[in-house]
């Protein structure tokens, strides 16, 4: 429980990234989501990529934080990059390595070769760098920003106040929900249950698990139901709060200078696109199409 | 304050009343215990009174409820949340937030209070139930006890004039239990009307003005304490009985000589660098003993069962089952010699009949065949769950499920039951039933290790009673001479058994190590 609480758990240091407004991390979250979608070549994702690790770093977290990010982004990283480089199918592609030969018996003959492409590798590499910023800059969000914080970001930027709620609630019961799947893959072990293999069963084990978890979860909902009702909560009233959210100039310019980078890139691409797909040309705008080209 | 006529409620969908022409009339300040047998309605009727029947719930209501002079049927729920607050059993459940005073501050926030009044109405709420230090601290980090007087201060911080409170100890250590019953007591002190429902009457009577029993719907007994206290040890209803006095169960040593579990020098830690939970332990337990295993939360009582069914490994010390040393096993599959029954059965239930729940184990350990389907039924004959056969374990009620997660168990023939608080949240008459069910097993050679909170139980039902504190044992021996160890138990937050108390100021000998 200690170690599953450390891992959802939000850290508190002086750090200028734990004094950002919420709605700052948020707008600046969303602008990553923007301009990883913008760029499309390996090297420029992976100086975004960079730029949030050095975010991480700037947070100063506990080593187990460090480790579960490294292990999500590896593995996301190892998947997508193989998969897309054996299973590329876009022209021109260069094989770089033949895994199984076309002129082997059966196999062979029935997959018709199975090839590693380079451009397979770069097109994953570029998915996987997405994934991995996108991965490392939500946790760097959720580690450095308390849950109520967020709450109120996300109220203030004007998400309904029940959503909101609800995002919230659900992220503080996330380790009383993780410790209940231990307990119950424990209790089935006790039970004579064996490990959970690919296969025949798989999908029954899993059920096994996660029929209690949810009963339970379901149980809980209501009695937190009842809760909040006792306590005149009605997410479609207005409703005041304890605290409030201080906007200083550092998240002005933060904001700020995310929410200009992703106009920039996004404009610069559709500019691109309409060129593409002929239906706008601007010769005064060559200089732009030539930037969208390298992004 | 409070004014139910002609009551009767029907849950939706269901075909037969929970509450039955239910009629009281309690005046401002009272301080009430509802008691009775698990699902006679006691809690539904708390949900009338505070709206939430049925303007949440639904189902059919006849009769009227009426608080503070409004009727709950037209008031709606916002309203009376500010003049009957409502306390759940499981503090986890009804805390939402991260930070102590956001939970306190909601209800206001939800009044849209200004922020000046929202802070004040907080200070005071946490000041209310001694936790005035609190208001940034994590609500993770509370103790059982403190996460409770942290609901009851959600609740006060919306100033209501009624609070009801649905088995508030249920899941607290003696320690939780009590800070909780003095922080309602003040309240009630203050004016507050208080309506407490409770199994543990003994331990709440000296502080209510009234007590009202409640059986199959509706109101059997509504008297002062002392004369209600009467009543009940008269034997109005036998899941009522106060506690024994002379016959408290002692069978004595016995036979076997054999260890079934042992611990030798046992220091565990979960974390390097964390605390230790246990500290060198020392335990020799034999066959057919049933032992109790007592202390506050975080004493190490649940440690010391994981340790014996091998999901726990020492971090010094060795764990013996049978003499075979389980501490460094590589698989940390145990045998089915050790079944345990953890302390929420609905994590242990997840078949779809309580048949199926049951043969689970013995199918998974490939003991098919007709003799253990005769063995199944068996189980459920003596189980008394026969009749749920085909019902869905989740289905059930909290007693039913305990005794079917039980039952899954005894299925795989264990030597050695461990069960970690099967006594929480029961009422008198299913602790012993199943502690008496489970007594008779250890006469056939099985050993039986419990951990409580329940003393009297742990006297009535326990060959041998083991107090732990700050990961030791600081007591071990008959349960009879351990209880008398008032130092001891003190030293360990406990607190002594009622029939003790009274026993010792008259200087009498309150119980008998005369074996029944």
């Amino acid at each position: 429980m200690f170690k599953i609480r450390a891992l959802t758990a939000t850290e508190k240091k002086g750090s200028l990234i734990y004094r950002l407004d919420p709605r700052t991390k948020l707008i600046v979250l969303f602008s990553i989501g923007m301009i990883v979608i913008g760029l499309d070549r390996p090297w420029h994702l992976l100086i975004l990529f960079i730029f949030t690790v050095m975010g991480h770093i700037l947070a100063g977290f506990d080593l187990s934080k460090y480790k579960v990010t490294l292990l999500i982004i590896l593995i996301g990283l190892w998947g997508v990059v193989m998969s897309q480089g054996i299973f590329y199918r876009e022209w021109p592609r260069t094989v770089i390595l033949t895994i199984i030969p076309r002129d082997l018996p059966i196999v062979g003959q029935l997959t018709g070769g199975v090839y590693l492409y380079r451009q397979g590798l770069l097109y994953g590499l570029a998915q996987g760098l997405r994934f991995a910023t996108m991965i490392a800059s939500g946790l760097l969000i959720a580690w450095t920003t308390e849950p109520r914080d967020l709450l109120l970001g996300l109220i203030r930027l004007r998400l309904p106040y029940g959503i909101a709620f609800m995002f919230i609630t659900s992220i503080r019961f996330l380790p009383i929900l993780i410790s209940e799947l231990t307990t119950v893959i424990e209790v089935q072990r006790l039970r004579g249950a064996g490990p959970i293999k690919l296969g025949k069963g798989t999908i029954r084990s899993v059920i096994d698990i996660l029929t209690p978890v949810l009963a339970n979860s379901v149980k809980r909902a209501a009695t937190l139901g009842a809760s909040c009702e006792s306590r005149a909560f009605n997410p479609n009233r207005p409703r005041t709060y304890l605290r409030e959210l201080h906007y200083r100039w550092w998240d002005v310019l933060i904001s700020g200078l995310s929410i200009a980078a992703a106009i920039a890139i996004v404009i610069t691409k559709m500019t691109f696109l309409l060129y593409r797909i002929d239906i706008l040309y601007l010769s005064q705008l060559r200089w732009l199409y030539a930037i969208a080209r390298e992004l | 304050m409070i004014e139910i006529k002609d009551l009767t409620y029907t849950y939706p969908g269901k075909s037969i009343a929970t509450l039955r022409n239910v009629n009281i009339d309690i005046p401002k300040g009272e301080f009430v215990l509802l008691t009775g047998p698990t699902g006679c309605g006691k809690s539904t009727l708390l949900k009338t009174i505070n709206g939430l029947i049925p303007h949440l719930i639904g189902g059919k209501m006849e009769g009227k409820v009426e608080v503070a002079g409004l009727d709950t049927r037209k008031a709606d729920v916002s309203s009376l949340s500010q003049i009957a607050g409502m306390i759940f059993q499981s503090p986890d459940d009804q805390i939402f937030s991260t930070v102590v005073q956001d939970e306190v501050a909601f209800g206001p926030e939800n009044l849209a209070l200004p922020g000046y009044m929202i802070r004040k109405r907080v200070d005071e709420a946490l000041d209310t139930v001694g936790l005035d230090n609190f208001h940034c601290r994590a609500t993770h980090m509370l103790s059982g006890g403190q996460k409770q007087r942290l609901a009851i201060a959600s609740v006060m911080s919306m100033a209501p004039k009624v609070l009801l409170l649905d088995e508030p100890f249920a899941q607290l250590d003696p320690q939780g239990t009590s800070e909780v019953l003095s922080t309602i007591r003040e309240l009630n002190e203050n004016g507050m009307t208080v309506i407490l429902v409770e199994h543990r009457i003994y331990e709440v009577a000296h502080v209510v003005s009234r007590v009202m029993v409640m059986d199959n719907g509706g109101i059997v007994l509504d008297d002062e304490p002392e004369r209600a206290l009467k009543e009940i040890s008269n034997g109005i209803k036998p899941y009522l009985n106060p506690p024994d006095h002379q016959t408290f169960l002692l069978s004595g040593e016995k036979d076997s000589e054999e260890t079934a579990l042992e611990m030798k020098g046992v220091s565990f830690q979960y974390d390097k660098g964390a605390d230790f939970v246990l500290k060198g332990v020392n335990l020799r337990i034999k066959r057919g003993e049933v032992v109790s295993l007592m202390g506050n939360n975080g004493s190490g009582k649940s440690t010391i069962l994981l340790h014996f069914t091998g999901l726990l490994r020492p971090s010094r010390g060795q764990i013996l089952v049978f003499g075979r040393d389980i501490s460094r096993l590589k698989t940390r599959r145990p045998s089915s010699t050790v079944g345990f029954v953890f302390q929420n059965p609905n994590l242990m239930l997840f078949n779809e009949t309580v048949w199926q729940e049951i043969a689970f184990g013995p199918k998974a350990l490939g003991l098919e065949g007709p003799g253990i389907d005769q063995k199944i039924d068996d189980i459920m004959t003596a189980m008394d769950i026969t009749e749920l056969r085909d019902e869905n374990p989740l289905a059930l009620s909290g007693g039913q499920r305990l005794r079917v997660a039980i039952a899954s168990i005894l299925s795989m023939g264990p030597e050695i039951i461990l069960l970690d608080e099967p006594t929480s949240g029961q009422d008198k008459s299913s602790t012993d039933g199943l502690l008496g069910h489970l007594y008779g097993l250890s006469k056939k050679g099985i050993t039986i290790l419990f951990t409580t909170h329940d003393i009297e139980a742990a006297i009535r039902w326990s060959d041998r009673l083991l107090v732990m504190n700050g990961g030791r044992i600081i007591a071990d021996g008959l349960p009879v001479e351990v209880a008398r160890e008032t130092r001891i138990l003190k030293k360990a937050g406990l607190r002594p058994p009622l029939c003790l108390e009274p026993g010792n100021i008259l200087g009498i000998e309150a119980i008998s190590s005369q074996g029944g």
